[in-house]
């Protein structure tokens, strides 16, 4: 029969544990991008070197590779004009129909909703083939909206 | 007219009372029309209509009309190089794709990696939500960590658990081997790696992996709001009647977390049975076909392939997985908020 303080230090432990275990999970792959964005390559690249310590400086050659060598620049400004694009669109139609739904519709607002949830269920994946076939009967595969 | 102003203003009060398939639907009785003159603004039809009619139009038009031109294409022999749909084969193309093994391999692993990937995930939102229930020392710290992995876009994370499991610099294999389990003549060796990409078997363990990492956050969340639902009193009650850790678990929380763990679940297997970025960024299908899923396979050989039509047909195949799964969800969801 276990007493009582014995099985609350058990708990603490099983607890701390479980806690930390978790927390190494979920930040570890993160953790590692960000170690391996500062070490030199003869650092990484040697198999026998412990990867959670800088065995030779660390150094920002990498990031001056990615603003000088790449078209970071480009990449970054496509994500953020497709991010404000589509936040834009969202809730203009967004906004005017969550309203109607919950305060005009009634009752059949609440049908609607279920229905709008069920199409935000099918997968992209589904959709894209004839998205993609879509794309190309327009022409604009393989276009911007800039450079044609 | 008191009364009918009355009346309006109660209306949207009553609507928030009631609950999708809580039954009460039948019980709101319309307000009486009294005769006055109505201008469009106070017709709460037609503006709900006007102004949900964007919303809808667009669904439609970016969902509704590409999923039936998918079943179209399915049932016939279009091509990237002649996308126009000709000519009808009807089941032809099912026909043709369910007879290749990389499908067989695909729609196995599409299977095997949700089953999975929802076992591990549920007993991992179990232990965190038990974890983040309690009040300890840098909570908010563990919070922020615990979320990070649901911060990150997909494609990135991906990268990054690419980098991670690397064929010969993983940090993993570097552990395995200083604690004396990888290498020649060890337990897990003669290899100096275990190339976790590079095997059917290891790198479905992975994909699994990294679903259930990316999944966690988000089906902590919904299952932690119903454990701070749970009434502290029962927990009280229990431990006065000396009732141990785990029957407290399997007798109070987990009957009291069902219906949000079914929800967060089945959202688990929407998104993952129906996602293909981790698959097409780690092991690519590789080797071989071994760790093909369908998603990914639809777009191989519809888009990459150019076969259009058998792409379509193989991705109808995710179809009736997730409607039932959606409606499973929908059901489980609406039990929820009627008790």
């Amino acid at each position: 029969m276990k007493t009582r303080a014995a099985s609350y230090f058990g708990r603490s432990v099983g607890f701390y544990i479980g806690l930390v275990l978790l927390c190494i999970f979920a930040v570890f792959p993160a953790v590692w991008m960000l170690i391996t964005a500062f070490k030199q390559n003869q650092d990484l690249y040697n198999p026998n070197n412990n990867p959670f310590i800088f065995n030779l400086p660390p150094t920002l050659k990498h990031f001056g590779f990615l603003f000088t060598q790449t078209n970071y620049p480009i990449f970054l400004w496509n994500s953020f004009f497709i991010g404000i694009i589509v936040v834009a669109i969202t809730l203009v139609l967004a906004v005017p129909a969550a309203y109607s739904l919950s305060r005009l519709m009634g009752h059949w607002g609440e049908r609607s909703s279920i229905a709008i949830f069920l199409v935000y269920l099918i997968p992209p994946t589904l959709l894209f083939i004839p998205l993609y076939q879509i794309v190309t009967t327009l022409g604009a595969a393989n276009t911007s909206l800039w450079n044609h | 007219m008191v009364d009918h102003l009355e009346q309006r203003s109660k209306a949207p009060d009553r609507a928030d009372l009631r609950r999708p398939g809580g039954g009460k639907i039948g019980d709101g009785v319309p307000p009486p029309h009294m005769p006055r003159r109505i201008g469009i603004a106070d017709r709460d039809g037609l503006v709900g209509t006007i102004m949900l009619a964007p919303a809808v139009i667009y669904v439609f038009a970016l969902v509704a009309i590409p999923f039936f031109l998918a079943i179209a294409l399915s049932l016939s022999n279009a091509t990237v190089g002649d996308p126009t749909i000709h000519q009808f084969v009807g089941l032809a193309n099912f026909i043709s794709v369910v007879h290749e093994a990389a499908f067989m391999f695909a729609l196995r692993n599409s299977i095997i990696i949700t089953a999975a990937t929802l076992i591990l995930l549920t007993v991992l939102t179990i232990i965190e939500v038990e974890i983040l229930a309690r009040d300890f020392h840098g909570k908010r710290i563990a919070e922020i960590l615990l979320i990070l992995p649901w911060a990150m876009p997909v494609a990135l994370a991906a990268v990054g658990w690419l980098w991670l499991l690397d064929s010969e610099f993983s940090p993993i294999d570097w552990c395995l081997r200083a604690v004396g389990l990888l290498g020649p003549g060890t337990i897990l060796g003669p290899a100096n790696n275990l190339y976790y990409l590079g095997r059917e078997w290891l790198g479905l363990g992975a994909i699994v992996v990294i679903d259930v990492w990316r999944m966690l956050p988000l089906s902590t969340i919904i299952v932690l709001a119903g454990r701070t639902a749970i009434p502290n009193e029962l927990y009280e009650q229990a431990a006065l009647d000396g009732a141990g850790f785990f029957r407290v678990l399997f007798q109070i929380t987990i009957p009291g977390l069902a219906i949000l763990l079914t929800v967060a679940v089945l959202f688990t297997v929407l998104v993952i049975f129906g996602d293909m970025t981790v698959v097409a960024l780690t092991t690519r299908g590789g080797p071989g076909y071994t760790t093909e899923i369908l998603p990914y396979w639809a777009y191989l050989k519809g888009i990459q392939g150019g076969a259009l039509s058998q792409g379509a047909a193989v991705a109808l195949f995710l179809f009736p997985v997730l409607l039932a799964a959606s409606i499973l969800a929908l059901r489980a969801a609406y039990r929820g908020e009627g008790r």
